[in-house]
């Protein structure tokens, strides 16, 4: 009952000579191979029907047990040899399991992942780790349970996919961060994914995965609930049990009426219960859907084995602007030899997305490409007499990347499929179309969801479509290949570069909007990075003056940055600052004596104080610089602006209890009596920089003002030195965090301290939309300092 | 042939006549058996022999429908070698032309079964991954199966394109 399903079976498998008996399941750390065993509860898990069964078995027996007439007694013997026979079948069934599962190994060496199975009939199956195409993690709720997983590896079309199951949850980790890394092409080892980042339970994601698309489950079960399909289903059903109320005979169209129900449950099954929780996540190894309220799915997203997707909405979705977007994957059509059907592998890309969810998604999966920019044509009208009800919905078009095809009134179809995928293009045409002048272009594509058909067209539109594109395909995937060429170093800001005639551009610091390169002993040249020139332009424009003004306060200990210069190459804005004198603080921390570093973080400490010193246009509560610089009658509408703005960025999976800090601090700060001052807010050593005065180093610079910058309390910034400075990666940082905490506090006194944590928390949900931030700013949240 | 299903170049490429002789033996034997075994059981059988000699007269029509049919089927098909791709058109009521590039060709089958043999005739067909592509040329002389064989053959390899 539980095949080893592994390795083929024993008549489909060639013998190969018998590896030495397992001897011991403990890995052998010492060369670079690495044996994994199933964990022991694999044949329970297999083979758990068994167990059902004989439950059932169980719990007749005793129900049959309080009977005591004649025929229940019949009936109780032939029981007792059904039970036998049963648990005969169950003690087999167990053996088999137990000597599968003892005989299989999964085996991790330089070259190759290999199973090994089989007890009479050994059989290996081996998959260099350049073959595998991608790395799927799945957990059936009985093995979530045990916390047990599946891998699933698939090696490219045709082969079956090799079956991992089951692992500990852990080892599953490794083994797919290890076989992935692998499958790229990086060479490290196993031992080395020990300190890869730890997937979440529920989410399977990990830190280091950014999600891009999370459906909620309130849309999900609307859009649902207002999808066609499910309407239709329903719709059938109670109309059937309706009609066979009126006629009385519902109890005989039950053999009916089961199998109607079925399919309206297991439609909710797949459209909700198995896309609860959906996050599309970008991690290292590429895109990875991960879905499931009971059984929980995490499946790569296959890139180049995409053959086409469709865009489906329904009309009741029309209002919502939602979409569903079925996807065509190389492989994934198609059943294997096995007779095992794909059907586990979801087609669905995105189950319900709005335009902005589509639009982002669809940025990753099909990179480059702009839907909306290709124009589509329509059918002519005289395909009416063909398809009077839908054909004014018929549209084709194409681009330089992809064709694409629309059709439909209830169900309105986009079905997008790039040059380069397809298989070949056909032109139909049947009589009636010919009467008419029209013919129909397919391009054809692998089994799979996603048909490409223009409808209807013209006839000799249909047959410029299919002719032309056989050369639309060459291109494409001469630029594919093109592309797929090692590229060289991309000229990054080569433009503003070579107008400074940096041939050797030294890179100082990349931030998160800009590079700064050197320029000279005593300017650098920034560059802010791709994105809106328009808001770089303004950022500059708002910094510029306020360097200049803060210039003249020369009673300010400081040394704050100067725009000399800035302007605009192509859509590059960029300027010319006044270097600073010596290094980051952050980086001279790595590398300072430690004896020097205490001295240097009360330098650091009183240059936060400083801060406030630095004057502002007018003292109110305000965001000065950004995109949408505003003043704000109270404190607190201040903070909740800022922290509303992070909330909206913040992925909530990841960070749920945000929301519940942020009203927090909201709250908190409404009692705050204070002068509204400038505050840095991201005051952190890598934005401060330090110079030597009497060969002793001293914090006195401060750069990088910023959308983030206030005019609120001062005392943010003093918190923030030590609060932020936490996720500066030196030993000892912690350690150094919690004195400078200590000596901030004593020198505020206590009844300004106790705003430290307030601020903790500010800090921890506005900078909580960074991924890597995440994780300590919960920790800050979790344990607020005694 | 009308401009929808001309070839992008050059001239169709046809079948050998012999592939409608054999597809019109086909029918006669077809037609004979099925129409002459219910036309010999209904008219042994019963006293009704008028109805004998219906099925025997649509027995006729058909072959004669058919017989007109095959040898318009057989001047609709053609197929072209073009440097990148091959074409192929077919159908008389409904009509498809067929573009298939040799990248994506997965494989090239010649198949001839035993009245095929008969008539010296062999099927080429070509195999995408897609199961839609319907890229099949009956009828051909097995020296030019072989050879269209090989050609595809060698140009799939020197075009793979993957999938």
């Amino acid at each position: 009952m539980t095949p080893p399903d592994v390795g083929g079976g024993p008549l489909g498998a060639a013998p190969v000579p018998a590896p030495s008996p397992p001897a011991s399941p403990a890995p052998t750390p010492s060369s670079d191979e690495r044996t994994q065993r199933p964990h022991p509860l694999t044949p329970v898990l297999r083979g758990w029907f068994v167990l059902v069964a004989i439950g059932l078995a169980v719990v007749r027996q005793t129900f049959e047990n309080g009977d005591d007439n004649p025929f229940d007694a019949l009936l109780r013997l032939g029981l007792a040899w059904l039970l036998l026979i049963i648990v005969g079948i169950v003690a087999v069934a167990a053996l088999a399991g137990f000597v599968s599962w003892y005989f299989t190994r999964f085996v991790i060496d330089d070259t190759e992942l290999r199973v090994e199975s089989g007890a009479l009939f050994k059989s290996s199956r081996r998959l260099a780790f350049e073959r595998v195409q991608s790395v799927d993690l799945l957990q059936p709720l009985l093995a979530r349970v045990f916390g047990l997983c599946e891998l699933r590896i698939e090696a490219g079309a045709g082969d079956r996919p090799i079956r991992l199951r089951y692992l500990r949850r852990a080892d599953a980790d490794r083994f797919r961060t290890f076989l992935l890394a692998r499958a790229q092409g990086d060479r490290s080892s196993f031992a080395s994914t020990e300190n890869a980042a730890r997937a979440s339970l529920f989410t399977d994601l990990s830190v280091e995965d950014q999600p891009v698309v999370t459906i909620k489950p309130q849309q999900l079960v609307l859009g649902f609930l207002l999808s066609t399909e499910w309407l239709i289903a329903l719709g059938f059903v109670i109309i059937a049990l309706i009609a066979t109320q009126i006629f009385g005979v519902t109890f005989y169209a039950l053999p009916g009426l089961v199998p109607l129900a079925f399919g309206a449950i297991s439609l909710i099954g797949r459209r909700v219960i198995a896309q609860f929780n959906y996050t599309l996540a970008e991690s290292v190894r590429g895109l990875r859907i991960t879905r499931g309220l009971t059984n929980l799915s995490s499946q790569s997203v296959p890139l180049d084995r995409i053959q086409g997707l469709t865009i489906c909405q329904s009309i009741l979705w029309r209002p919502f602007g939602w979409y569903r977007v079925d996807v065509s994957v190389l492989g994934y059509g198609a059943g294997n030899d096995s007779g095992e059907s794909r059907s586990d592998v979801s087609r669905i890309l995105l189950p319900v997305a709005t335009a902005e969810q589509l639009r982002v998604a669809l940025a990753r999966v099909l990179p480059g490409v702009d839907l909306g920019a290709v124009e589509l044509h329509r059918s002519p009208r005289r395909a009416a007499f063909l398809r009077p009800f839908d054909a004014w919905t018929f549209r084709y078009g194409w681009d330089d990347r992809v064709v694409v095809a629309r059709a439909g009134v209830l169900v309105n179809d986009t079905t997008v499929v790039p040059h380069a995928r397809v298989q070949s293009a056909r032109v139909e045409q049947g009589p009636l179309q010919r009467l008419l002048g029209l013919a129909s272009a397919h391009l054809d594509s692998p089994k799979g969801p996603v048909r490409l058909v223009g409808r209807h067209l013209a006839a000799a539109d249909a047959r410029a479509l299919v002719v032309t594109e056989l050369d639309r395909q060459r291109a494409s995937l001469a630029a594919l290949a093109a592309a797929r060429r090692p590229p060289e170093p991309p000229p990054v800001d080569a433009e503003v570069l070579d107008r400074f005639r940096l041939t050797e551009p030294e890179l100082l610091g990349e931030g998160g909007e800009t590079r700064v390169y050197a320029l000279g002993p005593a300017e650098v040249l920034r560059v802010y990075k791709g994105g809106d020139p328009e808001q770089a332009a303004r950022l500059v424009s708002q910094l510029r003056p306020a360097y200049d003004h803060w210039a003249g306060q020369t009673d300010v200990p400081l040394e704050l940055p100067r725009i000399l210069d800035h302007g605009r190459v192509g859509d590059r804005i960029w300027t010319v600052d006044r270097r600073m004198s010596g290094p980051s603080f952050s980086t001279w921390l790595r590398t300072a004596p430690v004896e020097a570093r205490r001295p240097a973080l009360l330098s650091y400490l009183d240059s936060a104080f400083e801060l406030r010193r630095l004057e502002v246009p007018a003292s109110v509560w305000a965001r000065p610089f950004g995109p949408d610089p505003r003043s704000f009658p109270t404190f607190a509408a201040l903070v909740h602006d800022q922290l509303a703005g992070a909330l909206r960025r913040i992925d909530h999976v990841f960070f749920p209890e945000a929301e519940t800090w942020a009203r927090q601090v909201v709250d908190e700060v409404g009692e705050r009596v204070a002068e509204p001052r400038l505050v840095h807010a991201d005051y952190f050593p890598g934005n401060t920089y330090v110079s030597t005065v009497d060969g002793v180093p001293v914090v006195r610079g401060v750069a990088d003002f910023s959308p983030h910058t206030l005019i609120a309390d001062p005392l943010m910034d003093v918190a923030g030195a030590s609060i932020l400075m936490e996720l500066e990666p030196y030993p000892g940082v912690v350690e150094d965090a919690r004195w400078l905490w200590d000596v901030a506090a004593e020198r505020v006194g206590a009844d300004e301290a106790r705003w430290f944590t307030t601020y903790r928390r500010y800090y921890s949900v506005y900078f909580g939309d960074d991924p890597l931030v995440v994780p300590w700013a919960r920790e800050q949240l979790a344990g607020p300092r005694a | 042939m009308d401009e929808l299903f001309a070839p992008p170049a050059d001239t169709w490429q046809r079948l050998s006549p012999k592939y409608a002789t054999l597809e019109r033996l086909t029918t006669v034997i077809g037609v004979v058996v099925v129409f002459g075994a219910a036309a010999l059981i209904v008219g042994a059988a019963s006293a009704v022999w008028w109805i004998s000699a219906v099925i025997i007269a649509v027995a006729l029509v058909i072959i004669i429908a058919r017989w007109i049919v095959i040898g318009r089927a057989l001047r609709s098909w053609g197929y072209l070698e073009r440097d990148e791709d091959l074409f192929i058109t077919h159908g008389v009521l409904f009509r498809t032309l067929v573009a298939v590039p040799y990248g994506r060709m997965q494989l090239v089958e010649v198949n001839s079964g035993p009245l095929q043999r008969a008539f010296g005739l062999a099927t080429v067909q070509l195999v995408t991954a897609s199961a839609s592509t319907d890229a099949t040329i009956p009828g051909l002389p097995p020296d030019e199966a072989a050879r269209l064989r090989d050609r595809l053959t060698e140009r799939g390899e020197t075009h793979t394109a993957g999938i």
